[in-house]
């Protein structure tokens, strides 16, 4: 376990928590969020000089792309969709599979990724005048600053009884109920951080890339379902068009995780529920405030 | 100069240990059993004085005493069913999706008090909740797993709190500002010495203590028994509390049905030809409450125990399926989710029948039904397929024969009416109705549970 010693304090949207966990060799400090927030919309960090981290993470979008595959320089399409990057201050892991245990560690891997950015990290350093140190830590310092809350549904927990319509309360029932979602998306983040395979295996292995065990093939993070009707297409291949196909794919409950199985939704019932995951949208701050 | 022995302060049934000491010792706050009166004990004098008595199924549950001696902070259980926070008949807080509340320490200015808050998704918060109204500044969540204990330092800026990680439970140091957190160690029931830089905690039976910034530890005491620190005094007094007793599992001309884990077995089940007794028993770490992690299971020819670990976090009330090989239970699992399931007795293999976050799992009955279909019981709803029962407060199946007590205490056997009856519970014993135990099929064979469970609490001078 390492140290989590922090320095300043950020105020966080209802229904976040106060601590933001940082690593104590990159502590929250503002010049530091400041630089990252530039850096982020930089296209200097590709090699053409045509994407920047904000193209595929939009701020306007959710702080995803809205494609169902990633689009990098060149136009060359990735694997794998732009998930939104509100609150990942709070993650344990990063990326779809989970192969970055830190932040600072996650974002040097898009500026090196061939289809995504194309540039070795010292020569982006390089270009924008910094080290590589200063740039992965402003980098990941400013990702941490990204927080979605204050939403219908933080507000409900909070205890504003008439936050939720009937219809989304209803869908609260079976989101922890019958629909049994709570058993993955729970917490102020909707997530468990952990990986599931929740549908029927296909050509990406998923987490069983990380770590070889054949129990995670197809295995996913669970995403958080913060501001999720504002960024479709879904899931990690954007195979979903709509939060109502979504509801679909679980009613089916086709995958292998074991809290995954047939639901029997009615229509009623998958309306109720899509209502409620409107009402994870609230709102989005990022940067010092 | 001699090391102070360990002194009790006070015993007796009426003790729980949902309570702590003031600042200065002298008083000791105490929900009363079985009342669940909320009162402050005067030490020196030997006298309670209720500050907040239950009425009409509204109690008190844990409780802490103000710095001055003067303000209790207490759970309420209120009229719909959950838990609010209340400071001398005032409250501060009051969330259903917050349900449970528990209070652990008092600001040192006497403004908010630091509290565990449980939400419905089966995720603890550890949140400073402010005494003039407004919302709790939540500073920390944490999924599927719980602070048994927290507490703040006595200058009011460091909160220390354990939890379950990596399947071990750890130590947190946390800024009450929300300013950072560290990890510093392993244990329970984590509590600030006077001098804000050490922490005592439970591990097992003895009292060790830390030194946070050095992360120097040395054990203070061995073997004080099944105990949970309470409260420190201002004088660096540790009072704590000792479970002495307990419940037990007798069966025929009151024999005990297991010599292992004395005092901690419950809920007996007799298979249905009386050839197995299996029993619910408790394992691990100290609790608050008393619940059991394990089934036991018990041939009686030969006297073998079994003890099968469902990996649940609660396990209640058994009972065989007709072929004998499986066990229907009540509980929760580790998601927090209450509800029934079924147990393979040979695999030890868990089947969820129901299941349920934010629900109470002591609001959950069932019993097999004929044809091995499974009637469950969620508050005052009966069920088994398209057969509903409402405003029910117990019932008994034993193969087509259903025996149903309803809130009002009308009582119905195979859909005729018996007559009233104050029962909470029924049960067949063969051919008849009765109010407890636990019987085979020919209702020969008779099992029960009793308790001699009883509390102490202590006190102990801790070494500089
Ligand atoms: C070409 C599009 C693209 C660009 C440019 C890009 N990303 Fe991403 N980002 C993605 C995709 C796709 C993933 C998921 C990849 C995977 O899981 O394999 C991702 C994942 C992430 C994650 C992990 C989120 C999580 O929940 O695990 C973070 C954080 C992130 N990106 C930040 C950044 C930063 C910072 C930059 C700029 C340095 C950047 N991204 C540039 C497409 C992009
Ligand atoms: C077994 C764990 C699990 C359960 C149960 C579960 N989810 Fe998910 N959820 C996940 C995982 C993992 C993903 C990502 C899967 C992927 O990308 O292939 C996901 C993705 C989603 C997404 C898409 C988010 C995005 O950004 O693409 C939505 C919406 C969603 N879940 C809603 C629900 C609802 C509603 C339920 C209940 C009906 C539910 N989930 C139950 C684990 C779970």
């Amino acid at each position: 376990m390492s140290a989590w010693w922090l320095a300043a304090i950020v105020t966080v949207p209802l229904g976040l928590d106060q601590l933001i966990p940082a690593p104590a060799e990159n502590p929250l400090e503002p010049g530091r969020v400041k630089r990252g927030r530039e850096l982020f919309f930089d296209k200097r960090l590709s090699r053409d000089g045509t994407v920047a981290c904000a193209t595929c993470h939009d701020p306007a979008r959710g702080f995803a792309d809205g494609a169902a595959r990633a689009v990098g320089i060149g136009g060359q399409v990735g694997p794998r969709r732009s998930p939104r990057i509100v609150n990942r201050a709070y993650g344990k892991t990063f990326f779809w599979d989970g192969r970055a245990a830190t932040l600072e560690e996650q974002v040097v891997q898009p500026i090196a990724n061939p289809v995504e950015m194309g540039m070795r990290v010292e020569d982006a350093a390089a270009r924008v005048g910094l080290t590589r140190e200063e740039l992965v830590r402003s980098l990941a310092s400013y990702v941490r600053t990204i927080l979605a809350g204050d939403s219908p549904y933080d507000r409900f927990i909070a205890g504003d009884r008439g936050a939720l319509t009937a219809e989304q309360q209803a869908g609260l029932k079976l989101f922890r109920g019958k629909a049994n979602c709570v058993a993955c998306h729970l917490g102020p983040n909707l997530t468990d951080e952990e990986f599931h395979a929740t549908g029927p295996v296909g050509a990406d292995p998923g987490r069983f890339e990380v770590t070889r065990r054949e129990g995670d093939r197809g295995a996913f993070k669970t995403p958080s379902l913060r501001q999720v009707a504002e960024t479709p297409p879904y899931l990690h291949d954007g195979s979903k068009a709509s939060l109502e196909e979504v509801v679909e794919f679980y009613d089916q409950g086709k995958g292998s995780d074991p809290e995954i199985r047939p639901l029997g939704l009615t229509a009623e019932e998958k309306r109720q529920l899509v209502a409620l995951l409107r009402a994870f949208t609230g709102r989005v701050q990022e940067g010092w405030p | 100069m001699l090391a102070l022995l360990p002194m009790l302060l006070w015993t007796g049934p009426e003790v729980t240990l949902l309570g702590g000491p003031s600042r200065d010792g002298r008083v000791l706050s105490n929900v009363q059993a079985p009342s669940r009166d909320l009162v402050l004990y005067d030490v020196a004098a030997k006298q309670a004085r209720t500050v907040a008595a239950a009425e009409g199924g509204e109690y008190a549950y844990f409780s802490i005493v103000s710095a001055d001696g003067k303000r209790v902070a207490y759970a309420w259980k209120n009229r719909e069913g959950f838990y609010e926070l209340r400071v001398d008949g005032r409250t501060v807080y009051r969330n259903e999706e917050a349900g449970f509340v528990q209070p652990c320490a008092w600001s040192p200015d006497g403004q908010a008090v630091l509290t565990l808050l449980f939400r419905r998704d089966n995720t603890s918060q550890i949140a400073m909740v402010p005494l003039a109204g407004g919302l709790p500044r939540v500073l920390k969540s944490l999924a599927w797993v719980y602070p048994k204990r927290m507490d703040l330092s006595a200058n009011g800026k460091w909160i220390v709190y354990d939890t379950l990680a990596g399947g071990e439970r750890r130590l947190y140091v946390l800024a009450a500002d929300g300013s950072g957190e560290r990890m510093v160690g392993e244990g329970v029931f984590p509590l600030w010495r006077a001098d804000g830089r050490r922490v005592v905690y439970a591990v097992g039976e003895d009292l060790w203590e830390l030194t946070v910034e050095t992360g120097a530890r040395r054990r203070l005491r061995e073997g004080l028994g099944r105990f949970l620190p309470l409260g420190m005094t201002a004088g660096d007094v540790l009072v704590y509390g000792v479970r002495a007793g307990g419940t037990e599992v007798y069966y025929g001309a009151r024999q005990r049905a297991s010599l292992r884990f004395p005092g901690r077995n419950a809920a007996p089940a007799w298979s249905r030809d009386g050839k197995w007794l299996a029993f619910v028993s408790r394992r691990g770490e100290e609790n608050f409450g008393e619940e059991a992690r394990v089934l036991v299971v018990r041939e009686m020819a030969s006297t073998v125990e079994r003890e099968i670990d469902p990996g649940l976090a609660l396990v209640d009330a058994p009972a065989w399926s007709g072929d004998g090989r499986r066990l229907l239970v009540r509980g929760a699992d580790r998601q927090g989710r209450a509800g029934v399931f079924v147990v393979d007795v040979a695999t030890g293999k868990v089947t969820p029948v129901e299941r349920e976050a934010g629900f109470e799992p002591g609001l959950f009955r069932a019993a097999w039904g004929e044809g091995d279909t499974i009637w469950v019981q969620r508050g005052t709803e009966l069920r088994n397929g398209e057969r509903v029962y409402r405003e029910v407060r117990a019932f008994a199946v034993q193969g087509k024969r259903l025996a149903v007590l309803y809130s009002n205490g009308r009582l119905e056997v195979d859909g005729e009416e018996r007559g009233t009856s104050s029962a909470r519970e029924i049960v067949w014993r063969g051919e008849k109705l009765v109010g407890g135990g636990a019987y085979d099929a020919s209702g020969e064979r008779e099992a029960w549970t009793e308790s001699d469970a009883r509390n102490e609490i202590w006190q102990w001078e801790l070494p500089r």
